[in-house]
């Protein structure tokens, strides 16, 4: 459609100036101004068609800005030399300001139409370079220029085209120029360019310059020019003078946007280095501040921070060294390197020595003459000039430093140093970051297997407990940390008969668990094989004794109870007393002799192990426990002891097994008080109730024992006599 | 936090040289690595005949234990000993019940002990 209404007026412009030419006699005013309205109107709208078809976006690109229009412009230049050729030298007609020939007015149709595309595009292509970072004040001034051009073209609407502007005219054509100057200094695209396309673009402005001026040239006076009685004059004109004045005034505008461009370029070429440094340094800086909030591959990070000075421009080289923990040494290692390699960053500086020194002083520390400093192995083909080491510390933990070097001597300003300054703090944020995520993982990686272990550790401690007829039993556990070193067991040996087992392994962990699993396989397998208690605790430490090591042992208290014969016979290697109390109130603390299990793996065990055999009475009641129990300690510092279990065990005598181990831990819970327990605490409870008398002379003759004599209702005897 | 300490002290006896250990505060299964190394720095200094004084020791858990065993069997093999002395009844308790007398050479007083490196050489 508005395509169609471009065809029209060109048709109707060139129809009108056919007839006109062709009447030969001077137009009217009112044709003139018919005509030279119509050929603007298609000048302009060529100018939005083209804009919104060809050049809808407009680039910021300059190379391109400039070079393209550069090339059509040339085109349209060499078209004019093969136009003399075509139509043979044209006149005007002095008198009418017409073409002479009808086929002079058809040419200067087709020109001017070749020449309001190329300015519209000229126009187009400079619109991007000078709507650069557009703001309301530029985008107004490019259109107050274009509106202006046009005003001062539509002065010369009633004029032909050899004839002078008149007053009114040339005060507009100042007016559009100014407007013209107002565009002409946005040049803000020129700071960003690097120096080679800054070169390639001041090579395109120049040209664009020449080719214009000489556009111009040819078409006034060279072979393009309508030839006269006066000097040459442009086809377009001849076509319309004010659409001529148009394209003149975009052709303007083009001539001096290059030649400014062009010279701003050149005094730009020296500062951009600077420029180009200030860019890279803060692309640099974002890529690492990027860097310190995601979490990322150690060596990755290392590379891109030791990428960071030379990509800004800072060094010619730049290496980080870093103290690795788990390799258990303090001094820093070179892990990666820009600009050299990580050898040779190695060998040319003491990588130890210049970080244990930078760390030390907390600031940069600037060698000007790297060679002349003793810490520098550097030779004279390694190119280290200057040296920078940047030590890199968060959160007051050193991770290493950075280093920066110059092939220069003294090749680091001030600024330079305050920028690497900025970079090694933000790379030890991004270290910390990372290091913290590793050690968050490791804890939960950790974390997860003490959970495992402890649950597999769950499984080996007695899930129900055996029933036993004359007897009430219950047991209790409670680890301190996660892995438990304590244990206990209770197996039934058959006839009426149960080992009762209760073990500490020395120290906690993950070490504890594995003898705890040991014992459990020791218990499994040997404890059937005998009913007395000492061999069943000497062979566990001849068993255990090549798995020990020379700083572990176990103690351990293991004791039988029979049934059938009313006795409780127990060996205790190393292990804490029990605690037995009678239904008189009476109570004791047992402790026969006898080693911890892996204190000594000859003969001695052996010889030094007794076996108490406690006669029972219905109403017995044992604690056999581990030393977490009475060592849990209060506010104030004090232990539970031996004398606050005795107590409360004889308070609850009368009560069930359950009850008294209810009542054990509560009373220590309350004396520990909200102190952490500190060991792993187990308890078992015994309580004999007696068997229900099916022969009647056993049971008489046990309660007598007791209440006549007075004496210990027990004896010890060596283990192996 | 740690709360124990050790110390050297160098005596003699009949012309022997005794290093004396004086053990101060709670020696638990966080402070053991503290008494461990004291005693490596002895073996590595070539002392063999050693006398650990207890009377400031507060308590001992098994893990410090341990550490006598650990070092025990090295000493005696190179012609020394460990000998404990002057140990609070509560700390004795620990090592009684899980039979350090019967292993360990613990006497009342360092003088005691000391002199013992003395008889020992004699006899």
């Amino acid at each position: 459609m508005l395509w169609g209404t471009a065809a029209l007026l060109f048709a109707g412009v060139t129809l009108g100036l056919g007839v006109l030419t062709v009447v030969g006699s001077p137009p009217s005013t009112a044709s003139r101004i018919v005509l030279n309205v119509s050929a603007l109107a298609l000048g302009v709208l060529l100018y939005g068609l083209l804009g919104r078809t060809l050049l809808r976006r407009t680039s910021a690109d300059p190379v391109r800005a400039l070079w393209r229009p550069l090339l059509i412009a040339l085109g349209l230049m060499l078209g004019l030399y093969a136009l003399p050729v075509l139509v043979g030298p044209g006149f005007m007609n002095p008198g009418t300001g017409l073409p002479e020939k009808l086929s002079m007015a058809t040419v200067a149709a087709g020109v001017a139409l070749v020449n309001t595309v190329v300015a519209a595009l000229l126009l187009l292509y400079l619109r991007g370079l000078v709507l650069f970072r557009r703001t309301r004040t530029t985008l107004r001034n490019w259109r107050l220029m274009l509106g202006g051009m046009v005003v001062a073209s539509l002065s010369s609407v009633a004029l032909a085209p050899h004839e002078g502007t008149t007053l009114v005219g040339s005060l507009f054509a100042v007016g559009a120029f100014f407007l013209l100057l107002l565009n002409v200094f946005r040049l803000g695209w020129i700071a960003s360019l690097s120096l080679r396309r800054k070169l390639i673009t001041v090579a395109f402005a120049v040209g664009l310059v020449g080719v214009l001026v000489s556009l111009l040239i040819r078409q006034f006076t060279g072979p393009g020019a309508v030839q006269g009685a006066f000097d040459g004059m442009p086809y377009f004109s001849l076509f319309s003078r004010s659409l001529g004045d148009l394209i003149l005034f975009a052709y303007g505008f083009g001539i001096l946007y290059a030649l400014a461009a062009a010279l701003s370029l050149l005094f730009h070429l020296p500062t951009t280095r600077a420029y180009a440094q200030r860019t890279g340094e803060i692309q640099a800086f974002r890529t690492l501040a990027e860097l310190s909030t995601q979490v990322l591959e150690p060596q990755r990070l290392a590379t891109t921070i030791a990428a960071a000075p030379v990509d800004a421009g800072l060094a010619d080289a730049a290496w980080l060294a870093l103290i690795d923990p788990r390799s258990g040494s303090l001094a820093p290692r070179v892990v990666a390197a820009t600009g050299a390699s990580v050898d040779q960053a190695t060998r040319v500086a003491d990588a130890a020595a210049l970080t244990g020194d930078a760390a030390e002083a907390e600031a940069p520390l600037v060698l000007g003459a790297a060679a002349a400093d003793h810490r520098v192995r550097a030779r004279p083909g390694d190119g280290l000039g200057s040296l920078v080491i940047l030590p890199l510390t968060a959160g007051g933990q050193t991770y290493g430093a950075l280093f920066a070097s110059r092939a220069i001597t003294d090749g680091f300003e001030a600024d330079d140093v305050g920028a690497l300054g900025t970079f090694a703090g933000q790379a030890a944020l991004a270290l910390s970051h990372a290091a913290l995520f590793v050690e968050a993982l490791e804890k939960e990686r950790l974390a997860r297997e003490l959970a495992l272990a402890r649950e597999v550790q769950q499984r080996l401690l007695p899930q129900s407990l055996p029933d036993v007829d004359g007897a009430e039993l219950a047991a209790a556990e409670h680890s301190a940390s996660e892995v438990c070193g304590d244990y206990y067991d209770i197996v039934a040996l058959g006839e009426g008969c149960y080992g009762l087992l209760v073990a500490d392994v020395a120290g906690k962990g993950a070490a504890a668990a594995f003898y705890m699993a040991e014992l459990k396989g020791i218990v499994q397998s040997t404890a059937r094989l005998t009913r007395s208690p000492g061999e069943f605790l000497a062979g566990a430490n001849e068993a255990l004794a090549d798995s020990l090591g020379r700083k572990a042992f176990i103690s351990a208290i293991y004791g039988v109870l029979d049934t059938q014969n009313a006795t409780f016979t127990f060996a205790r290697a190393g292990h804490c007393p029990v605690v037995m109390a009678r239904q008189d109130g009476e109570h004791w603390l047992l402790r026969a002799d006898g080693l911890g299990l892996g204190l000594d793996h000859g003969p001695l065990f052996r010889r030094t192990l007794h076996e108490q055999v406690v006669r029972l009475e219905p109403g017995d009641v044992f604690a056999l426990y581990t030393d977490g129990l009475v060592e849990a300690r209060s506010e104030g510092g004090q232990e539970f002891g031996y004398d606050r279990l005795t107590e409360v065990i004889c308070r609850h005598r009368a009560d069930s097994a359950d009850e008294v181990l209810t009542a054990i831990l509560a009373e220590q819970q309350g004396f520990a008080g909200s102190m952490e327990h500190e060991d792993d605490t187990t308890v078992i409870v015994l309580k004999w109730t007696g068997l229900a008398p099916d022969s009647s002379d056993d049971a008489p003759e046990s309660t007598s024992t007791a209440s006549s004599n007075g004496e210990a209702p027990f004896i010890i005897r060596p283990a192996f006599a | 936090m740690s709360n124990f300490s050790v110390s050297f002290r160098e005596r003699s006896t009949d012309g022997l040289p005794v290093h004396v250990l004086d053990l101060t505060g709670e020696l638990d299964a966080h402070t053991a690595g503290e008494f461990e190394a004291a005693l490596q720095n002895c073996v590595d200094a070539g002392h063999t005949r050693l006398v650990v004084h207890g009377r400031d020791l507060q308590y001992i858990s098994s893990a410090g234990l341990g550490v006598f065993m650990a070092f025990v069997e090295s000493i005696r093999e190179a012609g020394g000993d460990i000998k404990i002395a002057a140990l609070q009844p509560r700390v004795f308790n620990v090592f009684d019940l899980l039979g350090f007398p019967l292993l360990f050479q613990i006497v009342e007083t360092e003088d005691e002990a000391v002199e013992r490196f003395a008889s020992a050489e004699s006899a």
